[in-house]
């Protein structure tokens, strides 16, 4: 049993840490790809993108090679929706040779068709496999003003070009693109190798270089997700080191006499020391051999799961391959075997130190004593854990070491908290109508340490999954209330299919709204436009709101203002005027503006500076979002169309008719889903949802070791008390008693455990968690207790806890009375 | 009360087999004071062991208070040794965690009974023992003559018509051991309550120290699982 949960823990941080490498591995072979041989990427910052005929500048730089580059996440049509990676390249110069030098350069006829047709595209073969495409075929692309067809010129079989972003990847010529995509005379960025940082510093001073094969803000959040399952891998691999702590601790007590004799007989305190650990390292090296292994498998599962969750957003990930490489089994095993000898030493090194005579006189052992110095060292070690979380404000590792501290102080203090509440407990059990609870607790608290332990592997990892449920139900309660007071619109129409992926960009033609207010029924309809635009190095989110038009759909509502100052008269001719922006309560953490100060951004048309009007909730962005109205995008992002047209229905019309009319008017012109606010709703939970499920099944393996705790401790407790029990048997308990004495004893550790793992888990939920929940989703919001979540996982504790005491309490039930009476 | 006969029991497989008991027959009447004796390896704990139903018999009939052991369930001969059966052991076999007066009352508590009685009664036990205001010690607090005081109490609580004692003098000093003989000879043959109203109880106890079996009023030798 130690082996499983030993091997259950490794496979849970092998599982994590191999996938992390890999995703890492396919994100940069992927951007290597991309990126060839440049050194540098130049443009006026993220989203920004540069003038074209800023070319001329940077080519006069002696020996630079700088080539023009169009590189956009765009989505082919119905049915596969897929994100494809558009890229515009320079025909006019030898610099894409220069810079990428793979096959596609090479190919010269391949160009000229490229140079001929100004809609043609070249695509990966693997692409092409996969579309039933070939040259001639004609590409579906999303554009801004809807759905436009490509033609196939060549399909090349570049080996890195299959491998990067998973072969969802195209080339145009640079103008073609750059009329494709609607941004004539302006590219993403220049490529340029051959020059260093001061001499591009010096060709344009406002711009903005950056290293070649920099993640994109998606990527890196992705990837910060997949972080933090690490993190959790670290928190089961926490449960499994009190399991096997308890194990060998169990191992070397039920061995203790052997131990003394062989002491007695002249083995020195080394030589037990080095049989027992040696003894452990092995069983770590099995446990870890295990575990790697299955960790691979699982490896496999997450490594899809990541590409799956990468791609949704920009087609970044290639192919990524699991291997066992030497790094991965060199720290599955170091983790296995060290986490089984940070387990192992303590007890061995306490069994050695205990004099033989100690040991062989009888009873020594058998009563529990006090662990006042571990209880002290406990509370220290939480009282300085949670001061640290208080005063601190914690990233995400020092939050998982602070939380590692924290937990062992919760261990530390446990066994004397089973010592004074059974002292506390025994006199009402014994004046109780039944003896079993009685004599279940009275087994439990012989040895207190294992009680605690097994408690503690169990309620922890109950506490996991309730400090997740935790986080998930703040989120859904926040947003939902966001919603509700944010938005008047009964259906939204947006342009790429939000149930397969929520970070879709297409957006919808300025024209759609005017067709969309002549629909009946529909009484009110207000665009918005949502980008992408660097605020202090990061990826911000500007929110350009139609005011008027969202203000007569609120009255039409009856909803109160939101944000509540927004409709006194001189905030909101501020925010008209494109002079204001409200900004959202992440984004005044993140970046530390307030509201009353200036906000400084860089727009394709140059700076501007907005007044903070207020901060509100809002859940639009992780890295912060701010709302201003949308005449701002138009006049300084150059930008027209929407990315969701909300829709506020006549009073007595029906939503499911309006919808279907909406989607046929809309969907004309290109591709448009629209969307109920429940349905919004409900992709957001399952986007969630997706969010934690690998933390939800990490948690599960995590409840599945405590499990196998509960029943290897009181396996053990039955084994070491075989002659008690067989005692309880002569002097008239019958074998149903000890069948319930046994189960109780399964139920009294669930319990507590459920206690301390629906406080533990809502503290995981409220304090340690909180601290870097903000780092890892980007959100602050309110704490939500789960009581659903508790009641379901409360309830499963006990009955998981009984059946865990099932198989014990058969085995005690059946023992042979005479054999284990004599038993010694 | 209690009636071997013709009994035999014998342990291992069938190829060989060795026997403990051969083709005892031994009748306990109520108030008898029986010491066992013999060598060790007689069969003397076997007999003791079929006695209270905590084994079966290979052959022949061990019955008590009227019924035969061989025909009852598990749970009532586990029920029998709870209320007709005081059992005491060489090594006390107390509960280490559980202190004098809560191991005294371990039996009865098994009954449902109310505890504030059981109490007041387990506490008078001890009184009679000679433990009185030792409630609260726990095993490892007593001596080995304590601990086997405490272990008659524990026998003694049910108020059982047979008292089994197996070696309870035999982990003793000589003056424990002598202590410890005449409780047994107080409280074996005082009257118990049995389903068919008071008999007087009989004792019957396994020793292989003949000054203590000089004691009793009837002795039965065991030699190579005969009675000589």
């Amino acid at each position: 049993m130690v082996i499983i949960s030993l091997a259950l823990g490794v496979a849970i941080f092998v599982s994590s840490y191999e996938s992390v490498v890999a995703a890492e591995a396919s994100i940069e072979s992927s951007a290597r790809t991309m990126m060839g041989r440049a050194e540098w990427q130049v443009s006026r910052g993220r989203y920004l993108g540069i003038e074209e005929k800023e070319l001329v500048t940077f080519r006069k730089i002696k020996n630079a090679v700088v080539a023009p580059v169009i590189e956009s996440a765009v989505t082919t049509g119905p049915p596969n929706n897929q994100s494809f990676m558009l890229m515009g390249i320079d025909l006019d110069s030898d610099s894409m040779a220069k810079l990428y030098g793979s096959d596609i350069s090479n190919d010269v006829s391949a160009f000229v068709m490229l140079k001929l047709a100004p809609t043609g595209i070249i695509i990966s073969s693997r692409f092409a496999q996969k579309n039933h495409l070939s040259t001639g075929s004609k590409l579906k692309l999303e554009t801004k003003d809807g759905m436009a067809s490509l033609d196939v010129v060549a399909i090349s079989n570049d080996r890195r070009l299959n491998a990067a972003a998973a072969g969802n990847i195209g080339f145009m010529e640079l103008h073609a693109a750059e009329a494709f995509l609607g941004t004539p005379g302006r590219v993403d960025r220049f490529d340029v190798a051959g020059a260093s940082r001061k001499q591009l510093e010096a060709a344009c001073p406002s711009c903005q270089i950056n290293p070649s094969g920099q993640l994109s803000s998606a990527a890196t959040d992705a990837l910060g997700r997949i972080h933090s399952l690490l993190g959790v891998s670290v928190i089961a691999l926490l449960v499994g080191v009190l399991l096997i702590y308890n194990s060998v601790q169990v191992s070397v007590l039920e061995r203790v006499k052997d131990i003394a004799i062989i002491r007695a007989i002249g083995a020195t305190r080394s030589q037990i020391l080095g049989f027992l650990l040696a003894e452990w390292v092995v069983i770590g090296l099995i446990g870890s051999g295990l575990g790697l292994a299955l960790g691979l498998a699982l490896a496999y599962a997450l490594v899809e799961y990541t590409k799956r969750t990468i791609n949704t957003m920009v087609p970044l990930m290639g192919d990524a391959h699991v291997h066992a490489s030497m790094a991965m089994v060199a720290s599955g095993i170091a983790v296995g075997v060290g986490t089984t000898l940070a387990a192992a030493i303590f007890p061995i090194f306490a069994v050695s130190k205990v004099k033989p005579l100690e040991i062989l006189r009888p009873y020594t052992f058998r009563r529990a004593h006090h662990y006042l110095a571990a209880s002290i060292t406990g509370i220290c070690l939480c009282v300085g854990g949670n001061l640290a979380i208080a005063e601190v404000k914690i990233a995400m590792v020092p939050g998982l070491c602070i939380t590692g501290i924290v937990f062992l102080g919760v261990a530390l203090v446990f066994p004397e908290v089973v010592l004074v509440a059974a002292r506390w407990i025994r006199p009402l059990l014994l004046r109780s109508k039944h003896t079993e609870p009685f004599l279940a607790l009275d087994g439990l608290v012989k040895t207190p340490h294992r009680t605690a332990f097994t408690i503690m592997t169990f309620g922890c990892a109950l506490a996991m999954t309730i400090a997740t449920e935790t986080l998930v139900e703040g989120f859904k309660v926040s947003t939902g209330q966001w919603m509700n007071s944010a938005f008047p619109f009964d259906i939204t129409v947006v342009g790429n299919d939000i149930s397969s992926s929520v970070y879709g960009n297409q957006t919808l033609p300025a024209s759609l709204i005017k067709d969309i207010r002549a629909i009946p029924g529909a009484a009110h309809a207000y665009g918005v436009r949502k980008l992408l635009t660097p605020v202090m190095g990061q990826d911000a989110m500007v929110i350009g709101v139609d005011t008027d038009d969202y203000l007569v759909a609120r009255q039409y509502k009856g909803l109160s203002p939101w944000p509540p100052n927004f409709e006194e008269p001189q905030t909101l001719s501020k925010f008209k005027a494109g002079q204001g922006t409200f900004i959202s309560a992440n984004f005044e953490q993140i970046y530390g503006i307030h509201p009353g100060s200036s906000l400084h951004l860089q727009t394709p048309t140059g700076s501007v500076n907005l007044l903070v009007l207020g901060s509100v909730d809002d859940y639009s962005w992780q890295h912060g979002a701010f709302i201003v109205d949308r005449s701002l995008i138009r006049s300084r992002w150059k930008d027209v169309s929407f990315s969701y047209i909300d829709i506020t229905a006549a009073s007595g019309t029906s939503l499911d008719s309006l919808k279907a009319t909406v989607v046929k008017v809309a969907g004309t012109s290109r591709t448009a889903f629209a969307y109920d606010r429940q349905e919004i709703r409900e992709v957001t939970d399952s986007v969630l949802e997706q969010a934690v499920q690998m933390a939800n099944m990490q948690a599960a393996i995590a409840v599945l070791i405590g499990t196998l705790g509960i029943v290897n401790a009181i396996w053990i407790g039955v084994m070491n008390r075989k002659k008690e029990i067989a005692l309880w048997r002569s002097i008239g308990v019958t074998r149903t008693q000890v069948l319930r004495i046994i189960l109780c004893e399964g139920l009294f550790v669930s319990i507590v455990a459920a206690i301390l793992g629906v406080a533990g888990g809502l503290y995981g939920g409220w304090v340690p968690l909180r601290a870097f929940s903000f780092g890892v989703t980007g959100y602050i919001y309110p704490m939500v207790v789960p009581w659903v979540h508790v009641g379901v996982m409360s309830a499963l504790a006990l009955v998981l806890g009984i059946t865990a005491g099932l198989m014990p309490a058969i085995h005690a039930a059946k023992l042979p009375i005479l054999e284990s009476i004599g038993y010694e | 009360m209690l009636h071997l006969r013709n009994v035999t029991k014998t342990y291992g497989d069938t190829d060989r087999p060795v026997a403990a008991l051969r083709g005892i027959d031994l009748d306990v009447e109520p108030g008898e004071f029986i010491a066992i004796t013999g060598p060790s390896g007689c069969g003397k704990s076997t007999l003791l062991h079929l006695a209270c139903g905590l084994d079966l018999p290979s052959s022949g009939e061990v019955e008590v208070n009227g019924r035969l052991t061989h025909q009852q369930s598990d749970d009532a001969l586990t029920l029998m040794r709870r209320h007709e059966i005081g059992l005491v052991f060489q090594s006390f076999n107390l509960i280490p965690t559980l202190n004098a007066l809560e191991n005294v009352i371990l039996p009865a508590t098994l009954e449902g009974k109310s505890i504030r009685s059981l109490m007041d009664q387990g506490k008078r036990l001890l009184d009679i023992v000679g433990l009185g205001g030792r409630e609260e010690h726990y095993p490892d607090q007593l001596s080995g003559g304590e601990a086997q005081r405490v272990a008659i109490a524990r026998a003694l609580i049910m108020n059982p018509i047979i008292l089994l004692a197996d070696e309870p003098t035999g982990n003793l000093d000589s003056e424990s051991g002598l202590a410890i003989l005449d409780l047994l000879l107080e409280f074996g043959n005082i009257e118990a309550e049995s389903a068919s109203g008071k008999v007087r109880r009989s004792t019957l106890i396994v020793t292989h120290d003949e000054s203590i079996a000089v004691r009793a009023k009837r002795r039965v030798r065991l030699k190579d699982g005969r009675i000589v």
